[in-house]
C-alpha cells in the first residue's frame, strides 16, 4: 500500500504549500493596510480576522474538492467495473492530478477483481476461463475500436454495441441492448442472400460461420444513408449469449463517390445516342416531306435505313441495361400495368423493322387480360428483343405471332412464335447466357448473344420466368410469365411508387420488416 | 400562340425540335448554354422548357433546382421536360423525375413524338 502512503505525503504538502500561500497573503495585507493606507488598529484586526476566514473557506473548499476526487472516480470505477460497460464511459483516470498512482493501481484491482467474478460466474468449465484481466481488457480495446461493432443473441436482439456503433446510428447503447436488430438497422443488400437468411441459414448448417459483404446500406433517414462493408461471424452454442458477431466498415464517402460518377457505359452511351437521336430525327423528316414524291424503291430504302437507326437506338439501351444488371444497378418500380396496350404499342414500333425484313406481326391477346405488376419500358424491351429475335431467325417464315394469354396457374403468359429454322436441342439450354448465339446462324444473322440474357434478367426482376420450346425446322416459342398485380401481397405494394426489384440486387433484410 | 424555351447544346437536334415544334404551331427560341438558358428561363414566361442535361457552363440538374427552388418567388410556371441521352443512376434519375415535369431520352424518340410529348404537357396548361 506504498500509493496510500504516497498520497497522503501529497496532500500533506499540498495543504502545507496552501498554508504558507494564506500566511504570507495575510501578512501583506495586514501590512499594507497598517503601513499604507494608515487604518486603526481595530480595523486592521478586524479586516485581518474576515480575509483569513474567508480564505479559510476557500481553501477548505479546495482541500475537499481535491482529495475527494480520487474517491470520485474510484467509485464509478466500481459501478463501471460491475456493470460491464454497457451504458457509461469508462471513468478517466487522469483527472485527479495528485492521486494518478492511487487511482490507476486501485482500479486495476477493480476491474482484475470485476473479471474474476465475470468469468467465475459464466458457465464455463475451467478450460473456457480466461485470464482475469482479459475480459475487461477485450471490452476496453473493443470499445477504443473505430470499427462499429454489433453483438446479437440467437433472437437477433442486440446483446452489444461499441461505442463506435453508438456513434455510427447516433443513438445511445441503451436505446439498442435488448432491441430486436431490425428495429435499429434497416440494412439493404446487393445480393441474393441478406444477413437475416444466412445467420437463418448458418442456424441450420453449420456451428461456425464468416460472411462478408460489399455496399450495404443503412438508410438514416430520408436524405441519409450509410453505405459500409459488413462482416458477420456466427457461432452457435457461444457461452456469452452473443451468437452473431457484425462489424460495419463505413464506406459511404467511397460509395457515394462511385455513384455519382459517370460510367465508362453511360458515358459511352451518351455519346452513341447522340449521332442516333440526329439520325432518326433527320430520317423521319425525309419520310414525311420527301417521302410522297419517291420512287417506291427509295420508299423502301427510307424505310430500311428508319428501320435500322430504332434498332441500334434499341441495342445501345440493351447494352445500357446489361451493364446495369452487371454492376447490379437495375432497379425496377413494379406498377399495376396494362399489358395488351404495352404489347400494342410494342408492335406499332415493331412493324416497320418487321416489314422490311418481308415479316408481318399477329397480335393475339385474350380477352380479360388483368393488369400485371410490371414497367412498361422494361416489358417493351423484352418484347422488342423476342421479336428482334424472331425477325432474325424466321429464315423464309413470314409471320411471327405475338400472343397473351392467363395461364393455369394465374400467371400472364405472353408467348413470341416464328416459323422460322429452329434451335437445335443442344443448345437451348445455354441461350439465356450471355454473349451465346446459336452456333449455326452465326454467317448469316448479326446481334450479339446480349437480348435473351436481358430477357431473363428482366423477367426475373418481375418476379416471372423465361423459357423457350423449338423444334429445328419448325420454328421457336418464346413464353415468359408476368404476375398480375393484385396477386402481390399487401406488404409487397405499401410503397407509393409499387415495389422495388432488382435482377438480383437491394433486398430488404427482413422478410418481416415491419417499418 | 405557347412559347417553348429549347435549351439544347447539340444544335442538329435543337434544328430538328424547334423545326418540327414550329410546324406544330409553337413559338420556340433555342439556346445553346446552361447559364444563358436560365436567364432565359427565368424571365421569357415559356409554357414549355425542353432542358438537356449535358450543357456547357452550367448542367440541366443543376438549372432545375434553381428552377424549381421553392425560395424564388414568383414561382416559375412553365412545365419543365428533361431531354437528355445521359443514363444517370437511379437515384439522380428518381430525384430530377419528381422535381420535372416530364422526363425523355432523346435517341428514343423522334421529334414528332417530341410534339406529340409536348402537346400532351399544353393542354394540361390553362388556356
Amino acid at each position: 500500500m506504498d500509493y496510500i502512503q504516497k498520497y497522503k505525503k501529497r496532500v500533506f504538502s499540498k495543504i502545507f504549500l496552501w498554508f504558507v500561500v494564506g500566511n504570507v497573503i495575510t501578512v501583506v495585507a495586514g501590512y499594507t493596510s497598517v503601513v499604507y493606507f494608515k487604518l486603526d488598529d481595530l480595523y486592521a484586526y478586524g479586516l485581518l480576522i474576515s480575509i483569513i476566514l474567508s480564505y479559510g473557506l476557500i481553501i477548505s473548499q479546495a482541500i475537499t474538492n481535491a482529495i475527494s476526487r480520487p474517491l470520485d472516480t474510484i467509485s464509478q470505477t466500481v459501478s463501471y467495473a460491475s456493470n460491464n460497460s454497457r451504458d457509461m464511459n469508462q471513468p478517466d483516470q487522469n483527472n485527479a492530478k495528485i492521486a494518478r498512482e492511487l487511482i490507476h493501481s486501485l482500479s486495476m484491482e477493480i476491474y482484475n477483481l470485476a473479471a474474476t467474478t465475470a468469468t467465475e460466474t459464466t458457465e464455463g468449465s475451467s478450460e473456457t476461463q480466461v485470464a482475469p484481466t482479459d475480459q475487461v481488457v477485450a471490452h476496453q480495446f473493443i470499445d477504443q475500436l473505430g470499427i462499429p461493432i454489433v453483438g446479437l443473441d440467437k433472437d437477433q436482439k442486440i446483446t452489444r454495441v461499441n461505442r463506435a456503433a453508438c456513434d455510427y446510428v447516433n443513438l445511445p447503447a441503451d436505446k439498442m441492448i435488448g432491441e430486436p436488430m431490425y428495429d435499429v438497422f434497416k440494412f439493404s443488400f446487393q445480393s441474393d442472400e441478406s444477413l437475416d437468411s444466412w445467420i437463418q441459414k448458418s442456424k441450420n448448417n453449420t456451428i461456425t460461420a464468416v460472411r462478408s459483404w460489399d455496399r450495404v446500406r443503412h438508410v438514416i433517414n430520408q436524405d441519409e444513408a450509410k453505405q459500409f462493408d459488413l462482416v458477420a461471424s456466427f457461432s452457435a452454442n457461444n457461452s456469452s449469449g452473443t451468437e452473431t458477431t457484425l462489424a460495419l466498415y463505413d464506406q459511404t464517402h467511397r460509395y457515394n463517390q462511385d455513384d455519382q460518377e459517370i460510367t465508362f457505359v453511360a458515358l459511352a452511351v451518351h455519346e452513341l445516342r447522340t449521332p442516333l437521336t440526329i439520325m432518326r430525327g433527320y430520317i423521319e423528316v425525309f419520310e414525311d416531306e420527301l417521302g410522297p414524291t419517291l420512287q417506291p424503291e427509295m420508299t423502301d430504302f427510307m424505310h430500311k435505313m428508319h428501320a435500322s437507326a430504332q434498332q441500334l437506338a434499341a441495342f445501345v439501351s440493351n447494352i445500357l441495361n446489361v451493364a446495369r444488371i452487371e454492376e447490379n444497378q437495375l432497379e425496377l418500380r413494379l406498377r399495376s400495368v396494362d399489358l395488351p396496350a404495352i404489347l400494342k404499342s410494342a408492335v406499332a414500333d415493331l412493324e416497320l423493322r418487321a416489314s422490311v425484313h418481308d415479316k408481318r406481326i399477329e397480335l393475339n391477346v385474350s380477352e380479360g387480360i388483368p393488369a400485371v405488376a410490371g414497367e412498361r419500358v422494361s416489358i417493351h424491351e423484352i418484347i422488342n428483343n423476342l421479336v428482334d429475335n424472331a425477325i432474325k431467325y424466321s429464315g423464309t417464315g413470314d409471320k411471327i405471332v405475338l400472343s397473351c394469354q392467363v395461364n393455369q396457374e394465374g400467371q400472364v403468359e405472353v408467348s413470341v412464335q416464328d416459323f422460322g429454322i429452329g434451335i437445335p436441342q443442344a443448345v437451348v439450354g445455354e441461350l439465356f447466357q450471355k454473349f451465346h448465339r446459336s452456333h449455326k446462324s452465326k454467317v448469316q444473322v448479326g446481334g450479339t448473344g446480349l437480348g435473351l440474357y436481358l430477357c431473363k434478367a428482366l423477367v426475373r426482376a418481375h418476379g416471372g420466368n423465361i423459357w423457350v420450346r423449338s423444334k429445328e425446322g419448325e420454328g421457336s416459342i418464346f413464353s415468359f410469365t408476368l404476375v398480375p398485380f393484385d396477386q402481390l401481397t399487401e406488404e409487397q405494394v405499401s410503397g407509393e411508387d409499387g415495389i422495388i426489384r432488382g435482377a438480383h440486387g437491394w433486398i430488404k433484410n427482413h422478410s418481416m420488416y415491419r417499418g | 400562340m405557347k412559347k417553348i424555351l429549347c435549351i439544347e447544346d447539340e444544335r442538329f437536334i435543337s434544328e430538328l425540335y424547334s423545326r418540327a415544334l414550329r410546324k406544330a404551331g409553337y413559338e420556340v427560341k433555342t439556346i445553346e448554354d446552361g447559364e444563358d438558358g436560365l436567364h432565359e428561363a427565368v424571365n421569357g414566361n415559356y409554357d414549355v422548357i425542353l432542358l438537356d442535361i449535358m450543357l456547357p457552363t452550367m448542367n440541366g440538374v443543376d438549372m432545375l433546382y434553381k428552377m424549381k427552388d421553392q425560395n424564388v418567388k414568383p414561382a416559375m410556371m412553365s412545365k419543365i421536360i428533361i431531354t437528355t441521352n445521359l443514363d444517370q443512376k437511379e437515384e439522380v434519375r428518381k430525384k430530377v423525375e419528381e422535381m420535372a415535369d416530364g422526363y425523355l431520352i432523346k435517341a428514343e424518340m423522334t421529334p414528332r413524338q417530341l410534339v406529340e410529348y409536348v402537346k400532351q404537357v399544353t393542354e394540361q396548361l390553362p388556356q
